[in-house]
């Protein structure tokens, strides 16, 4: 354990456990040891062999070229070694010219003042020809430095981009475009007509990739158009980044659409289903009620005594009329699921909408117990739809009511809005299934009660498109009450709108 | 005379069905709920119960397995459910028969006529069963049709007994193949569909429109005289 920790930092495993960015800088600034050594190799071997060759020549050429040649050798080691093999070689290249080149040889001594201004010159010249490139090297290392930390930046984003839950697409590509400064991006998806903008960024998007500066396909029926500035080609790198995530956002997109699309689908069946059940049970109870009597009147082995005749009569009678009350639910239903039913609201008073709904009933819903004043403000609303939501909601408190406890309609007014409660004193039903309640087709078990399936959720969808509401809740003792509240049609009082 | 018991959560089934069978001599009790069954089955011992199976509180499901904890008397099933899931369900739990609502009270009448005969057993053997088409020797084990024998396999001839002994009753697929085949065939009905359909190439007049051996799709056979 100890030695472990003990044990020296390997540099090149420091070097590499050091954040991507600092490491981006420090390579801008400072040179490996290893371009330093071949600086100083170069230094020593180029700088011998120059003045090897040169002494050769000696009488051919003059101390100017000399120097400029050695001049050369010191550049070049400043490019590849940088500063201190530079430096090193520009005293070496200034000790071996006056040493070898300037009179009298051999000696560092300088015969000439020419020779002693050239070689001060040649001094300057090097130290500000290797202070330039490098400058103009560190330089364009830093452009690079900030170039790689702008593409690192990008990708950073780009790859946080794809963690958040939502679409990623449009901010993918608003980041694309900022990123390259571009015009503007457009997704283009082939369909049967052309194409089809499936995300833009964007002013002026291209419809078509003929109309972009620059295409790309990221697969065979999408095409990634830019407007704008043509890229470069070390833009390339970056964009590459771009599009590999673009067809992953698309291909989520397509999947979270596909997904969307059966969940549609899946709900569509389920209602189906129920649709189908509680139609077969609403629609069969009473027709086998129907055909029974029928039947049992039409046998001619027994002769049936007059009241059980007058009673079968009397059940096909009421059993019609339940029939078709439950077609005219499965009617409004439809009309209301697919957006067919026209409002026609106007100020209406509950206490004429009452007593026009309990006629429509069976027995013209005998033994309810009305009390609606005549002085309550009169609602906005659509008289038949509103008949047609009270009568259901009566008709189910009648199916679930004992026969000696009598449902109550009363109404009062509550600030701007008319309360209407339809008050049962039936069983009731728990707090947690009256969620369910007015579900399309949502019956609260197949056993018992009328219709319950149909009414309530028609009650429902016509008092939302008439900006009605309708709650229930608990009646004191044990049953169910009903509220339904409309608005007041402008404040008038009923007896005012009277002419 | 037989002592119905009419159990519908709707009055008005309770009361057609009431006048209908009154009308025709049966004795009728009726309950409106599953507990009311129970109870009213226990009280009247009914020969015979009519059965709604969408009950409020106790399920016709229920009811059937309530009853059959200490009862025989045949049940017959009225639903609106007509899935073959739920008759299986039915007839598995003991019932013995399944008319789907709406019905015609014909129908009824004859199912509960056939369910009655079957639990008074009569010692009075049937030892030849007499059609327009054909002739069943039940003690010679013979069948004749247009003046001659039609060789029928033993496995034929069990199913034959079995449907023409139970004359107008539905009887099950299980209960086919457990008397035919044995205990350990219960899902096998495809055995069944084969050999009905050589029984009705053999004795039907018309083996597509089959006359006495009628098929109850999802429930079993009917032997109809």
């Amino acid at each position: 354990m100890a030695d472990a920790m003990n044990r020296p930092v390997d540099p090149a495993s420091a070097a590499a456990a050091r954040p991507p960015a600092s490491g981006l800088l420090a390579r801008a600034e400072r040179l490996p040891a290893r371009r330093l050594a071949s600086g100083l190799l170069l230094g020593l071997v180029g700088l011998p062999l120059l003045t090897v060759a040169l002494t050769g020549l000696r009488s051919h050429v003059d101390l100017s070229s000399v120097l400029l040649l050695y001049l050369l050798v010191v550049v070049v080691v400043a490019v590849v070694g940088g500063f201190v093999p530079a430096a090193s070689a520009a005293v070496g290249a200034f000790l071996l010219a006056n040493w070898y080149f300037t009179p009298p040889f051999h000696q560092f001594q300088i015969a000439k003042q020419a020779d002693v201004l050239a070689l001060i010159v040649f001094v300057a010249v090097a130290v500000a020809g290797v202070v330039s490139a490098l400058v103009d090297l560190a330089a364009r290392r830093r452009v690079e430095a900030t170039r790689a930390r702008a593409e690192a930046e990008a990708l950073a984003r780009l790859g946080g981009t794809l963690l958040h839950g939502h679409d990623p697409l449009p901010e993918l590509v608003e980041q694309l475009r900022v990123t390259f400064g571009l015009d503007s991006v457009a997704l283009l998806r082939r369909d049967r007509q052309g194409w089809g903008i499936e995300v833009v960024a964007g002013h002026t998007a291209p419809i078509r990739p003929e109309y972009a500066t620059d295409a790309v396909e990221l697969d065979p029926q999408t095409m990634l158009a830019l407007t704008g500035r043509r890229l470069a080609s070390n833009d390339r790198r970056v964009l590459r980044a771009f599009t590999d995530q673009l067809a992953v956002a698309l291909e989520s997109r397509r999947l979270s659409r596909a997904a969307a699309d059966a969940a549609l689908l899946a709900e569509a069946n389920q209602l189906r289903t129920a649709l189908l059940a509680a139609v077969s049970h609403d629609l069969r109870t009473p027709l086998a009620s129907i055909k029974t009597a029928v039947t049992g009147l039409l046998q001619d082995d027994v002769a049936l005594p007059p009241e059980a005749t007058a009673e079968l009569l009397a059940t096909i009678d009421q059993q019609t009329d339940r029939l078709d009350a439950l077609v005219g639910n499965l009617l409004d239903m439809t009309r209301l699921q697919t957006g067919a039913l026209s409002l026609h609201n106007r100020p209406i008073g509950m206490d004429e909408v009452v007593p026009a709904a309990l006629a429509s009933l069976a027995d013209h819903g005998r033994g309810v117990q009305v009390d609606v004043p005549e002085t309550l403000p009169r609602v906005h609303a659509d008289p038949g739809l509103l008949e047609r939501a009270v009568a259901n909601v009566v008709a189910n408190a009648l199916a679930w009511s004992p026969p000696d406890r009598p449902v109550q309609v009363t109404a009062a007014r509550h600030g701007d809005r008319v309360e209407l409660r339809v008050i049962d004193h039936g069983p009731g039903i728990p707090a947690g299934d009256r969620d369910r309640l007015f579900q399309r087709f949502q019956r609260l078990g197949d056993a018992g009660g009328s219709g319950v399936g149909l009414g309530l959720a028609v009650a429902h969808g016509f008092l939302d498109a008439m900006h009605g509401q309708i709650t229930p809740g608990d009646t004191p003792g044990s049953g169910l009450t009903m509220r339904i509240t409309l608005p007041i049609a402008d404040g008038q009082p009923n007896q005012e709108a009277a002419p | 005379m037989s002592r119905v018991l009419v159990v519908d959560d709707e009055p008005q089934i309770r009361r057609t069905l009431a006048i209908n069978l009154r009308a025709r001599g049966y004795q009728v009790d009726l309950a409106a709920s599953g507990e009311e069954a129970l109870k009213a089955a226990a009280d009247q011992q009914p020969d015979v119960v009519v059965l709604d199976l969408g009950l409020p509180g106790i399920d016709g499901l229920q009811v059937i397995h309530g009853l059959r904890g200490w009862t025989q008397a045949p049940i017959i099933v009225l639903s609106v459910r007509e899935r073959e899931a739920d008759k299986v369900a039915a007839l598995d739990a003991g019932a013995d028969d399944y008319v789907t609502k709406p019905f015609g009270i014909n129908e009824l009448l004859a199912r509960l006529r056939a369910a009655v005969r079957r639990a008074t057993p009569t010692d009075e053997q049937v030892p030849i069963v007499q059609t327009p088409d054909f002739r069943v020797d039940l003690a010679a084990k013979q069948v004749i049709r247009d003046g001659m024998e039609v060789r029928l396999t033993p496995t034929e001839w069990q199913l034959v007994e079995l449907l023409v002994r139970n004359p107008g009753r539905l009887v099950s697929q299980r209960q086919l193949l457990h008397e035919v085949w044995g205990p350990k065939y219960r899902e096998e009905t495809n055995y069944l569909r084969v050999f009905i359909a050589q029984i009705r190439r053999k004795l039907e007049p018309d083996p597509a429109h089959p006359r006495y051996f009628i098929t109850e799709p999802g429930m079993g056979y009917r032997y109809q005289p």
